[in-house]
């Protein structure tokens, strides 16, 4: 039997007794009968004793002492990266926010508009009419039509106050009750057209209904949130309209002088078509005044809902009243606001000018509404005459009238107007007197804006008073008028002189005799 | 009836020592950093002679086994238990001796041949009396890719098995492999057969 390649290669795994039972015994017998296959066998087991002889490594005894050493120090490696990490952590989120903002760049603008919804939603919450909340009475409901302004809670502490700016925006106020003239208005007006108590129950229903119609128009809540919706301009104007068309049903011959010069049949039934047409305007955006931000959201309050569960909803503001009740608006005033340019705030939705005692919200886009607000623009004016009537003759506000040297003021007394002209030229110390104290109470705290924006406004008042009441004091005529009685008063010392001395001299003269 | 007992036994300390290193990679895993020393300590010495052996230089022995170990304590976590720790530790330890005579053959390119022969370590002689260093010295005339699975058979006792899972190729070809480094230790070591006895 011959040997070949193969055999040996067989016989390399056969003393490393990896072959398998078969091939071992086959090669086994091809050992036996093979001579060459014996000594390549013999050969092989040798060399494998000689490479098993090898001699080992000797043993490291500190090789696990550095090498736990060198983890160590690899970890405490790791570890100072660990330190570092905060920082890498902070440019990885920059880089990665620039990468983002880069390909994305609304992103910012969705988180911004995102926490706009969130604070919206969080002053939304627990809204309920001003009506419940302060207390309106007919007295408030009449007052806001031609005053403007209704107490925002039951103490009478602060108003809410509606008006026209210089430019003619419309603008609201939260001021404090110091800046309210409260009078017996609604009384006034009722005397003013002597109405029977007949008549007067028919004045207050028409109060009543625009009070429930009012229930939607101003909302407050316990988070010191004012809801306005831009149609309460609207029903101050009907109100005061459809009062005073009223009026004229009711007591035709006194209502005339309330009634605007050339008030025709026309002007009526534009007046009645406006007051229809209100009630239908379903505007659901509102002005939000919170204590940190003034903005604009849609905000679906249902009347018809309110008036439904009106026992729950009564339990419910009951328990909300305790915090509504509480609500005040404070305004807190900064005076850096100063330095800063009014033009920054124009580029604003809503122009904000503020001090310690009225915060007022201007508002330049008016009608944010995409339907039309009822056509009140063609009747203004006949109902601002009317308005103006009505606190000229009820409340018996002068008017104050400015000409070139001084000024004309008319008052109604209750029989007749009484006018009185105060000229700057003619001065004298009596007319000063007078004429300030009627200023004072003439003065429209309301138009304090005109002389310095942004002044504190009790001080503006006083500072108006001052410069009113001195503007065109003449120190000259002063001196000249004092030198007067100062040589009226010689004269009475030398009269007193002289009667002293004739006192004297009839007493002498009597001893003599 | 006494050699099946025996096998038992054998069989037993095995799966023993299986669940053992099993048991520390476990323990390892679970944040006991200790159980690594132990692991250490077992299998440091023959680590450190498959690489005396293999790169024939015993200056660098201790660097590149403790590169091994730091390797296996790094990626240990990841162990997934599907073959002896063992298997995954020789492995680690061949590629690491591989690395480095891959490192020598190119500084070899770039350095001086008296040099070179200082970085590899093949420093031959056969005027040396040590049988074990003649040995050694032949073996390391090998080609790495049939030096390797020799020492692995013949000093350190591997299976052909454990061998084809260490150097990564099929048990044929470990089984050709340790052929011809025998046919070719045997051309080495025939002119100095009378020492060898």
């Amino acid at each position: 039997m011959g040997t070949n390649k193969k055999d040996i290669e067989l016989l390399s795994a056969y003393i490393d007794g990896e072959l398998s039972k078969p091939e071992e015994e086959s090669l086994e017998r091809k050992i036996k009968s093979s001579l060459k296959l014996q000594k390549q066998l013999d050969d092989l087991i040798k060399l494998k004793n000689v490479t098993s002889s090898v001699k080992r490594i000797p043993e490291s005894p500190f090789f696990e002492t550095r090498l736990m050493a060198e983890l160590e120090s690899t970890e405490s490696g790791k570890s100072k990266l660990f330190r570092w990490s905060p920082a890498i952590s902070l440019i990885l989120i920059i880089l990665s926010m620039m990468a983002l903002l880069k390909f994305n760049p609304g992103f910012i603008e969705s988180i911004w508009e995102e926490q706009k919804s969130n604070l919206a939603g969080f002053y939304k919450e627990n809204l309920q009419p001003l009506l419940f909340a302060a207390d309106l009475t007919n007295e408030d409901i009449f007052s806001f039509a031609f005053n403007n302004d209704l107490p925002l809670d039951q103490d009478r502490k602060q108003y809410l106050f509606l008006g026209y700016d210089n430019n003619g925006k419309e603008y609201f106020e939260i001021k404090n009750a110091g800046f309210i003239d409260r009078r017996d208005d609604y009384d006034s007006f009722i005397k003013t057209l002597n109405l029977n108590k007949d008549q007067k129950l028919k004045v207050d229903s028409i109060l009543g209904k625009y009070a429930e119609a009012l229930q939607s128009q101003i909302l407050i809540n316990d988070k010191n949130t004012v809801a306005i919706n831009p149609n309460l301009w609207n029903y101050r104007k009907a109100i005061a309209a459809d009062l005073i068309v009223f009026a004229q049903d009711l007591n035709n011959e006194e209502s005339q002088k309330l009634m605007p010069v050339g008030f025709s049949r026309t002007d009526r039934v534009k007046i009645v078509r406006a007051i229809k047409s209100l009630n239908s305007v379903p505007n659901q955006n509102y002005i939000f005044l919170t204590p940190d931000s003034v903005f604009t959201e849609v905000y679906e309050f249902d009347p018809a809902e309110l008036n439904e569960h009106m026992i729950d909803v009564e339990l419910q503001i009951n328990e909300a009243e305790k915090n509504i009740k509480k609500i005040e608006y404070r305004i807190r005033y900064d005076s850096t606001w100063k330095k800063l340019e009014e033009n920054k705030f124009r580029n604003h939705e809503f122009n904000i000018k503020i001090d310690s005692n009225v915060c007022r919200i201007v508002i330049p886009k008016f009608g944010m509404s995409e339907f039309d607000l009822p056509d009140f623009d063609s009747i203004e004016t006949l109902i601002d005459e009317a308005t103006e009537n009505v606190r000229f003759y009820s409340y018996r506000v002068p008017k104050v009238e400015h000409f070139g040297h001084g000024f004309k003021i008319e008052y109604f007394d209750g029989d007749s107007v009484k006018s009185y002209e105060y000229e700057y030229e003619n001065y004298n110390y009596d007319s000063l007197l007078k004429s300030n104290q009627i200023f004072i109470d003439s003065f429209n705290s309301n138009s304090w804006e005109q002389f310095e924006n942004l002044n504190d406004s009790i001080m503006t008042k006083f500072k108006f008073d001052f410069d009113e009441s001195f503007k065109n004091f003449n120190h000259e005529q002063l001196e000249e008028q004092m030198e007067k009685l100062r040589g009226e008063l010689e004269r009475f010392r030398e009269e007193m002189q002289q009667w002293q001395n004739e006192i004297r001299r009839e007493k002498s003269d009597s001893k003599l005799d | 009836m006494d050699s099946e007992k025996l096998n038992n036994n054998l069989q037993n300390s095995k799966i023993l020592k299986l669940d053992d290193d099993f048991s520390l990679v476990k323990r390892f895993i679970d944040g006991d950093k200790s159980s690594f020393r132990i692991l250490v300590q077992r299998h440091k010495e023959k680590v450190r002679n498959i690489i005396y052996l293999t790169i024939n230089n015993s200056g660098l022995v201790d660097d590149i086994a403790q590169e091994v170990f730091i390797t296996v304590y790094r990626n240990l976590k990841n162990f997934r238990f599907e073959s002896q720790f063992t298997t995954w530790l020789y492995r680690v330890t061949v590629n690491k001796c591989k690395d480095h005579l891959r490192k020598i053959n190119v500084r070899k390119i770039f350095v001086p041949v008296n040099e070179a022969e200082e970085y590899s370590g093949e420093n031959f002689s056969v005027e040396s009396d040590d049988v074990s260093e003649i040995v050694m010295n032949a073996i390391n005339k090998l080609p790495v890719k049939l030096r390797m699975p020799l020492i692995l058979k013949d000093i350190e006792g591997f299976s052909y098995q454990e061998i084809a899972e260490s150097v990564q190729c099929e048990i044929g070809t470990v089984k050709s492999r340790i052929f011809r480094a025998r046919e070719g230790l045997k051309k080495i070591l025939g002119p100095m057969e009378s020492e060898l006895k």
